[in-house]
């Protein structure tokens, strides 16, 4: 693979399920070495993206390329060179971790597996548990061995779908630094996701899906920056007709809304967000006020209102 | 020389993990194990409620006579599992159910007997016609003997009836003069001719459906459990990602329910030949083999092919149960194939199963190997049949959603 050429590729991609189509004419690119975030919300064809690159759906037309191999043609070669972590990790509960890896292992035909193995348990801290059935595990262990497992050959591109949902706040971050490290060692990891938290803290990208196709393909910060900070604010009742003729008439206030517990502005930045608090103080007293990251479904309300609604 | 070995390899570590998912899944074990063992017993209550009922003797004469005649009611063991009782604890038993009929040889009977007028009493609870009628047909067998010892094996008798007719059996020539020999007191006799040299018992007879209801269980309904819990468990996946050809991954189910069937048919066949329920001749153990090796694997591949079809354990138990029953009862379960009717014949001959339950009774209990060849045919043929379908139903399986 030419080092300019991109680790994933798909040109034009339409998938279509009777009579829905889940991908519509999707083009997209994930660099080399990068993270690159797919979100959207359900129905906007994350997983059937997934399951195109995994190989389990065959597009309808379009092209998809990977490592440089076209995805339709050596579905063999790719397989050997891709690691996947599915949302429902897939274990065999029954037996061991260690059991569950040496299959994995048996599997990709991985030379020195016994050693691999125990260097990847110790990686995703399970050494302690390797010989426990995967059934008493928690979630977040299951889905640390799932990681463990997708990394076992040594992938070239990494697909992790939604690899921290339904796990806790300790678990959760355990992944990403797992994540974080793999990015480190120059590989390229495609993960989807429903945090924008998580799309921020791990990829270098953020595609966003609506209906089978891309609504935009940028960093997370920009995508952040063209929802805006979300800013609460509330006052007393006699006071807000002046705080909302004060937000609709503030240039720094790109949208508002009435909710009831007062109001939602939504502003460029942080820092834009504490002079609009400052220049309200002045006018009607506030009773409450706070500020915090939109999230994904303000996001997608920012570059597609049409469509949000 | 290693990369052309990494698809076996992947084959047999899928084989093993199934078969270790298997044994850690206590349910999966029972499922496939207890039908065979509740066939076991099932066939064994059959056995002793076709064979042997529970009868009262009441003796009441105790002249020589009536001790004779009771002598050869309890000679007779084919049908009675006889208890000698009074008149009071013989009526209290059959009230309470604990026999099924009281046979009375009445006070007076000898000096009835010596004027042509003495009668056994039979106080029947006739249930049914068959139940009953194997009843009447013994005691009346015992009655004739009376009269004619020759009918039976009464002792100070040497040479009844039917040894004389098993004689006839080795030297036809002599038979008439055996006949004659023996004084039949009866214009007419009958003239047995068997097909085959070996009566077997009931209970040995039903040994080969319990032997082909373990292979169906865990061949069809574990291989096909165990396929679809790789669809409901999503460990589909798993596979379908790893470098692997499908043809092996296919060869690795299909091995694992071979593996599984093959263990229980071996436990199941020499805890037979151990318990004297199963003596197939010394020649007749590689067809012996053969054949519950050809079932293993068409049981595994319909497992396979059944599994990938339906994908969901709730369908499964619908289908699979009413699949496997229908290969078990249709293939001759409890009955031999060609003495159904015309049409329920011509679907059995369809089933693989009728021919692998042919082939081993064929096997086990008879001299010769007439027909084993065919029944062999068939069950490769059904054996490289199921795996071609699962084939196909695999790849529509696994490339599908």
């Amino acid at each position: 693979m030419a080092a300019h050429e991109p680790a994933v590729s798909l040109e034009n991609v339409t998938c279509q399920f009777k009579r829905r189509r889940a991908l519509n004419g999707l083009t997209l690119q994930a660099e080399r070495g990068a993270v690159l975030g797919i979100v959207g919300p359900n129905g906007a064809g994350k997983t059937t993206l997934v399951d195109v690159l995994c190989g389990f759906v065959r597009p309808n037309s379009g092209r998809v390329s990977m490592l440089g191999l076209d995805a339709a043609r050596r579905p063999h070669a790719l397989r050997r060179r891709i690691g996947v972590l599915p949302q429902e990790t897939a274990l065999y509960a029954e037996i061991s971790a260690a059991q569950n890896l040496r299959f994995a292992a048996a599997l990709y035909d991985v030379p020195h597996a016994r050693d691999r193995i125990a260097a990847l348990l110790r990686l995703v801290g399970l050494a302690e548990r390797a010989n426990d059935v995967v059934r008493t595990f928690s979630g977040g262990m299951q889905r640390r061995l799932a990681l463990a497992r997708a990394l076992l050959h040594d992938p070239e591109l990494l697909i992790l779908d939604e690899p921290t949902v339904g796990i806790d706040v300790d678990a959760r971050h355990a992944i990403w630094e797992h994540v974080r490290g793999l990015r480190a060692q120059g590989r390229t990891v495609l993960l989807t996701t429903n945090y924008l938290d998580e799309a921020e803290a791990l990829c270098d990208r953020v595609a966003m899906l609506h209906d089978g196709r891309l609504l935009s393909d940028d960093t997370p910060a920009a995508l952040i920056a063209r929802a805006g900070r979300r800013l609460e604010l509330s006052c007393a009742a006699a006071d807000e007709e002046r705080l909302a003729a004060f937000l609709r008439a503030n240039p720094a206030v790109r949208r508002h809304e009435r909710t009831a517990a007062g109001f939602v502005a939504y502003v460029a930045e942080q820092a834009a967000a504490e002079s609009v608090v400052r220049q309200a103080l002045a006018i009607v007293p506030l009773e409450r006020f706070q500020t915090r990251a939109p999230d994904l479904a303000e996001i997608f309300h920012a570059i597609a209102p049409d469509m949000a609604a | 020389m290693s990369r052309w070995l990494a698809g076996p390899r992947a084959g047999w570590a899928l084989a093993m993990n199934d078969l270790r998912a298997w044994l850690r899944s206590p349910w999966a074990v029972a499922a496939a194990l207890v039908p065979p063992l509740g066939m076991g017993v099932l066939v064994a209550v059959l056995t002793l409620a076709v064979s042997k009922q529970p009868v009262a003797l009441v003796v009441e004469d105790r002249g020589l006579d009536a001790e004779r005649m009771a002598q050869i009611v309890r000679g007779d063991r084919e049908a009675y599992a006889l208890k000698d009782m009074s008149l009071t604890q013989a009526e209290a038993a059959l009230r309470q159910l604990q026999v099924a009929a009281i046979i009375r040889i009445p006070d007076g009977f000898g000096a009835a007997a010596a004027t042509g007028d003495a009668h056994v009493d039979l106080l029947l609870n006739n249930i049914d016609v068959d139940f009953s009628d194997d009843l009447r047909r013994t005691v009346t067998r015992s009655v004739a003997q009376f009269d004619a010892p020759e009918l039976g094996g009464e002792a100070g008798v040497k040479d009844s009836l039917l040894q004389a007719a098993v004689r006839q059996l080795a030297h036809p020539e002599t038979a008439g003069q055996a006949l004659t020999a023996t004084g039949n007191p009866y214009r007419v006799a009958v003239d047995e001719h068997d097909l085959r040299f070996t009566t077997v018992s009931f209970m040995r007879y039903q040994v080969v459906p319990i032997l082909i209801l373990a292979a169906v269980n865990i061949g069809l309904l574990g291989t096909a459990l165990l396929c679809v819990r790789e669809f409901e468990e999503r460990t589909i996946k798993v596979l379908l990602l790893a470098p692997v050809r499908r043809g092996f991954l296919l060869g690795g189910k299909l091995c694992a329910g071979v593996l599984a069937s093959a263990a229980l048919l071996t436990l199941l066949v020499f805890g037979g030949v151990w318990r004297g329920a199963l003596r197939p001749p010394a020649a007749h153990w590689p067809a012996l083999i053969a054949l519950l090796g050809g079932t293993a694997v068409m049981a595994a591949g319909l497992g396979v092919l059944l599994g990938t079809l339906v994908r969901r354990s709730r369908v499964l138990t619908v289908v699979g149960l009413n699949l496997a029953t229908a290969l078990f009862f249709l293939g001759g379960g409890f009955t031999t194939v060609a003495f159904l009717p015309d049409w329920l014949a011509a679907i059995a001959r369809i089933l693989p199963t009728s021919y692998a339950i042919d082939g081993l009774r064929q096997t086990l209990f008879y001299p010769d190997l007439r027909g084993v060849g065919r029944d062999l045919l068939v069950l490769g043929a059904a054996a490289i049949g199921s795996a071609v379908l699962s084939a196909l139903a695999l790849r529509r399986g696994w490339n599908g959603r």
